[in-house]
């Protein structure tokens, strides 16, 4: 229910007309997906993690951002693996899986104090438009 | 907290891009909840976050994979 009035949101408001094309040199669709998702979490967590260094977050952060960098690893090995032997898709489905909960769990905590439900919204809204049909 | 907060200025993406479209469609989320958020800065920091993301993707959108954009990160 909660994804579903997400996605209502997200497709009211960017007009749902752009459909997100396979990357030229995919191996596949969870390729191409994979490969957008991972772009996407490394700078958000490159952006939280430099945010964290200059005293903008709170202490309490350190956990979830370390957990969130160390999946982000795993997926991109996992990734990197994939994209150049077409091996071990389940466990790449899985990682991507294990990364957009890491990175949720993130989100979750950094404004606890607030619960800005827009801005959360906002970042599942990415997980959602990015989704991919296998 | 009395004070409403303010929305963060949204960097600019080319006009009708689906970049330029979410950024426009956090910024009105924003606004919109800008008077029940008595802790603007977390808020202000998470969109910049999605923002970054979002900008990210649609710098790369529609290129040839490049496996060497992708860096394992160093934990903190």
């Amino acid at each position: 229910m909660k994804y579903t009035m997400i996605l209502s949101l997200c497709l009211a408001l960017a007009g749902c007309a752009k459909t997100v094309a396979v990357h030229p040199g995919a191996i596949s669709n969870l390729d191409s997906y994979a490969y957008d998702l991972l772009i996407v979490e490394q700078d958000s967590i490159n952006t939280a993690k430099a945010q964290y260094q200059a005293g903008q977050l709170p202490a309490s952060a350190k956990t979830a951002l370390n957990a969130a960098i160390d999946q982000y690893n795993i997926t991109e090995a996992t990734w990197q693996s994939y994209h150049a032997t077409g091996a071990n898709q389940t466990a790449l489905q899985s990682s991507l899986d294990a990364l957009i909960v890491a990175v949720g769990e993130l989100v979750k905590l950094l404004p606890a104090k607030s619960t800005p439900k827009p801005v959360n919204q906002s970042l599942e809204v990415f997980h959602v438009h990015y989704a991919y049909a296998a | 907290m009395s004070t409403t907060p303010t929305p963060p200025s949204v960097p600019a993406a080319p006009a009708g891009s689906l970049a330029d479209t979410i950024l426009s469609a956090l910024d009105a989320l924003l606004t919109a909840a800008g008077g029940i958020l008595p802790f603007a800065g977390y808020a202000d920091l998470l969109v910049k976050i999605a923002q970054k993301g979002v900008l990210s993707y649609e710098a790369h959108t529609g290129k040839p994979i490049d496996p060497t954009l992708l860096k394992p990160i160093d934990k903190v």
